[in-house]
């Protein structure tokens, strides 16, 4: 490839690096906030999350520049397709972080019931997605499709996790546990939802990753 | 200051009007690229630059064409000086039928030129720029001939760069190389343009998306659109640049 050309597809990979940096640093400040209940750090989240609104445009016009400029085939425009998605994936999970934000912000209870926490796993959940996403990345910088492979057990793991939590939140809800309300227990049902949709985006971008550096399309195939 | 400044130049060939009403500007170090179907002007345009269309008989121009400010069609000009400080590169290579040294030594030796330590770094120095010297520095005595057709383009280029201008015109530099050779040119533009103002007349629209700031697009003697590359290939404001770059015509 024509030196400048690899310069330029660096700059986009390096600006997708950058994003994936930020979006990680959202889920790691939307996960403290949630777990302490801290408005301070909840309204961080919600005030960073335009920034990554601005990675998505900019990088979206960057990559419809290089398909314009350099018409790029093979590996080269399943690289560009795999950012762009990748790009998409990342924005939605930074949505997730401020819906998460938001819902510590607005509620008026001042700290989870530590007994709900432990029971519907959500520490443990928590660490999952923060490190399937922290995976991804190193996958992603090292162009590393075995990493990027291990990816879709983890996942499993979240899915079961939340699978678990509607029946204990709807435990707490039936049985009013004193300071869990049942609106309560209905937006922590969304926090889980959340997460679960955060570890679908990262299996997305697993998948794209893969698509890009094999060729192969794992969308709706078994990965295992 | 801009380096070129074009202002309501219309061009003739006898009766026929070739170019009709062009104003533009093209910032120093910056690589123009000018894209239109065949008898659009755009190769009349860029020799509009250096007074190559001067040859040609009954040729005239309205305007003014100012490099460095300076008005190059005004009397008095001199039109050799001009064309040192402005090099042309052709579609198709060609070199003479003399030594690689001897062809890059050329416009030097034509110039008065007979320090021959001053020459030999010259020569180094534009083969060098050309990204040649590498490939021929071990034979600089053998013909230019037996080059291959990009490493006959570099020589051309490396001619050019010798008599040290600061403008570099290139009419389809790599329409007659193949895919590597033409990457190799490509990648040369992009270095020349730190040192140099490029102008490059291309019938490959990927080509002046790749290697250009700013396209003009031509049709009929007409400049349409006028804008930064990335503009013109991701949005371009007129319907018939679209239609020119889509293929839908031309």
């Amino acid at each position: 490839m024509v030196k400048f050309i690899e310069i330029e597809r660096s700059q986009i990979k390096e600006d997708v690096n950058d994003m994936f940096a930020l979006v990680i640093k959202q889920i790691e400040q939307a996960s403290t906030a949630l777990l302490s209940m801290d408005k301070g750090i909840a309204s961080q989240v919600i005030v960073f999350e335009h920034k990554v609104n601005s990675f998505e445009l900019k990088i979206t016009k960057e990559i419809e520049d290089y398909i314009a400029l350099y018409n790029p085939v093979a590996i080269d425009l399943r690289f560009m397709l795999s950012l762009l998605q990748m790009t998409m994936d990342l924005e939605r999970i930074g949505d997730y972080a401020r819906s998460m934000a938001r819902f510590v912000k607005e509620t008026e209870m001042k700290e989870l019931n530590p007994e709900l926490v432990e029971k519907t796993q959500l520490k443990k959940m928590i660490q999952q997605v923060l490190a399937m996403l922290k995976t991804m990345q190193v996958a992603f910088t090292e162009e590393n499709a075995e990493l990027a492979h291990t990816i879709f057990d983890k996942d499993d793991l979240i899915d079961h996790i939340r699978t678990l939590s509607t029946d204990i939140l709807a435990d707490y809800m039936v049985n009013q546990i004193p300071d869990t309300s049942a609106k309560i227990c209905l937006q922590l049902q969304d926090v889980f939802r959340k997460l679960e949709r955060t570890g679908d985006h990262i299996t997305n971008m697993a998948e794209e990753f893969i698509f890009y550096l094999d060729a192969k399309v794992l969308k709706h195939q078994k990965k295992r | 200051m801009n380096k070129i400044e074009v202002k309501n130049v219309d061009f003739f060939y006898g009766d026929f009007q070739a170019l009709k009403n062009i104003s533009l500007d093209i910032e120093a170090n910056k690589v123009v690229a000018f894209i239109g179907p065949s008898g659009c002007g755009k190769s009349t345009f860029i020799r509009i630059f250096n007074r190559m269309n001067d040859l040609i008989p009954e040729t005239r121009l309205k305007g003014s064409v100012k490099i460095d400010g300076v008005d190059i069609y005004q009397k008095g000009i001199d039109v050799d000086e001009l064309r040192k400080n402005v090099g042309m590169v052709f579609q198709r290579p060609n070199p003479f039928p003399k030594s690689i040294f001897d062809n890059v030594a050329y416009g030097l030796r034509v110039n008065g030129m007979k320090d021959k330590h001053f020459i030999r770094e010259k020569v180094e120095e534009s083969l060098k720029g050309a990204a040649l010297w590498e490939e021929v520095k071990d034979k600089l005595k053998e013909s230019a001939f037996a080059l291959s057709g990009g490493q006959q383009q570099r020589l051309c280029i490396a001619r050019a760069l010798a008599i040290s201008p600061s403008i570099l015109l290139m009419d389809e530099p790599a329409s007659a190389l193949d895919p590597i050779s033409t990457a190799k040119i490509e990648e040369l533009i992009w270095e020349l343009k730190k040192t140099y103002t490029i102008v490059i007349v291309t019938h490959n629209m990927q080509q002046a998306a790749r290697v250009s700031d700013k396209t003009a697009y031509f049709y009929l003697g007409e400049m349409i659109e006028y804008d930064d590359t990335k503009f013109i290939f991701t949005n371009p404001k007129k319907e018939s640049t679209q239609n020119y770059i889509t293929g839908r015509f031309g």
